[in-house]
């Protein structure tokens, strides 16, 4: 079952934390002081095939220049793969948010980042043990970003994509996850060697970031590269129309039959923008005016 | 035999390098399988597997077969072929049980298979090993089911042990991952069953991309070997 997006918004408080967490076929945004974001997840066709619901989940945080965002793909060979996502995206969006809050730089998060998914990892065993299955019904990828300013760390188990962009939309970062020798198999939360198959990519000068399971990857890439006609609409749309309109067309966008037929997994895009930086106003293209709906 | 040599399953690979997977069935043809017609019934089976791979665009051209029969020799049915020229070999019941030689090959064209599919640069998913018993292995065949063992534990090929009435399933079972079940096929087996499950898990499998693969449970009785 889809949970309902929470906000911990405290908007009377500029350095309180901002969130919202959801797991399922939902959308949210976020409006922070200096970050804004937006998100939607859809369920896949052979989801709904299955009689399952979506098991993608997502969370985001924010306190001060901090932003901590998390997708997560429950696996759909997992019979909890949906709790294991929606349970890792918020725990590890809270807990390293609240280990950075005090900080000023991006110096150590990769060890605050490991303690946050080692808790989280826990969290889902103990879930595991209360309810007498094994760990591994939990089977979750995550795809994250700790954003500083303009500095950011994406960090990645199992597949999905993350993108760090430029304000001049140029590619700042891209995150592929480590391949496996096989198509259909894929590294998660859950292994007993997830911290083995952890990957990390820094960026600076990051205007914009994507992250999205691997049912939107196809779209994203093409040969592993980012797809300009792809992203370049989104991103301008996106900028233009802020965080909360930006939710609802990203659902819409991920809607379309023309994606739906293409892949028939779970989809979930997250789109996050630092606010620090002077963004020019964009040219708006017709891509970008059909997103509008 | 196929027609094809190993020259040109590379070719027929690197020309249509679209995702592929990998299966190598692995069928006793020793002097038991005579009784009650099973051979007829698994001749039979393998016919209706033909047509079902032939019937699914996705097994058309993602399959990629081979197999084995294994009787006092082992023989190699089927080399490496793709489904959409795959021809159901015609099985002949006598011998012994020369099980672990034939898991032995099996592995053997597993290695050969990713080699050239990890060559040719195409996508593949983890090979499958069907093996299909209703004895138990005459051959020196423990140093074998260990080895194979090991090979599934290293995610080289997953064996999947099937048992007719008769099978010896701790065996069988020795062969593959110990967290793996064994499906017993009671008297009356019925391998047309068997194998519609296997045509569509492998059509589920040639489709699905990262770690969402569901498969439903074969139509036998699962014995949880321990």
């Amino acid at each position: 079952m889809p949970s309902e997006p929470t906000s911990g918004a405290a908007p009377d408080e500029g350095s309180a934390p901002h969130s919202l967490a959801f797991g399922g076929e939902n959308s949210a945004s976020l409006d922070a002081p200096s970050w804004r974001v937006a998100v939607a997840s859809v369920t896949g066709p052979s989801h709904v095939r299955r009689g399952v619901g979506c098991e993608d989940a997502a969370a985001a945080a924010s306190q001060g220049d901090w932003l901590v965002a998390v997708v997560c793909d429950g696996a759909g060979s997992s019979p909890r793969g949906s709790t294991g996502a929606a349970v890792a995206a918020r725990s590890i969006a809270e807990d390293v948010l609240a280990s950075v809050a005090d900080s000023a730089t991006l110096v150590g998060v990769r060890e605050h980042l490991q303690s946050a998914l080692a808790k989280a990892r826990q969290k889902l065993a103990e879930i595991a043990i209360a309810e007498e299955r094994s760990l591994s019904a939990f089977s979750t990828t995550v795809v994250g970003a700790i954003g500083c300013r303009d500095r950011v760390l994406f960090f990645q188990i199992g597949d999905g994509t993350a993108i760090g962009f430029g304000s001049a939309d140029e590619i700042r970062a891209v995150s592929l996850g480590r391949p496996k020798e096989y198509a259909n198999e894929t590294y998660f939360l859950t292994d007993e060697t997830w911290n083995e198959s952890l990957l990390f990519e820094e960026a600076d000068g990051v205007d914009s970031i994507f992250l999205v399971t691997d049912g939107v990857s196809p779209f994203l890439l093409e040969a592993d590269v980012p797809k300009a006609s792809f992203y370049q609409p989104v991103l301008e749309f996106l900028r233009r129309q802020g965080a909360g309109k930006g939710a609802s067309a990203v659902q819409r966008l991920l809607s379309r039959d023309v994606v739906r037929k293409v892949v028939a997994d779970d989809k979930t895009l997250l789109w996050a923008q630092w606010l620090g930086t002077k963004v020019e106003e964009p040219v708006v293209s017709r891509e970008s005016a059909e997103l509008a709906g | 035999m196929s027609e094809h040599s190993a020259e040109d399953i590379d070719v027929v690979i690197s020309e249509n390098p679209v995702q592929r997977t990998p299966c190598v069935l692995v069928l006793d043809t020793s002097g038991s399988m005579g009784g009650d017609n099973r051979i007829d019934q698994l001749n039979q089976a393998l016919q209706l597997f033909e047509r079902t791979i032939k019937g699914n665009e996705t097994l058309r051209q993602q399959l990629m077969l081979s197999v084995i029969g294994f009787g006092s020799q082992v023989d190699i049915l089927c080399d490496w072929t793709q489904g959409d020229e795959f021809s159901a070999p015609q099985l002949v019941a006598a011998g012994q049980t020369s099980m672990g030689a034939a898991m032995r090959a099996a592995h053997a064209a597993v290695e050969e298979i990713r080699a050239k599919l990890k060559a040719s640069g195409v996508p593949y998913t983890r090979p499958w090993i069907f093996l299909m018993s209703d004895g138990g292995p005459t051959d020196d065949w423990q140093s074998s089911a260990e080895e194979s063992r090991r090979r599934c534990e290293a995610k080289r090929a997953v064996v999947w042990p099937f048992g007719v009435t008769g099978a010896n399933a701790e065996a069988l079972h020795a062969f593959a991952r110990p967290d793996m079940n064994v499906y017993m096929l009671d008297e009356g087996a019925d391998f047309g069953a068997i194998f519609e499950w296997l045509g569509s898990s492998l059509g589920a499998l040639a489709s699905s991309t990262g770690g969402n693969l569901q498969l439903p449970p074969p139509p036998a009785v699962t014995v949880s070997v321990t």
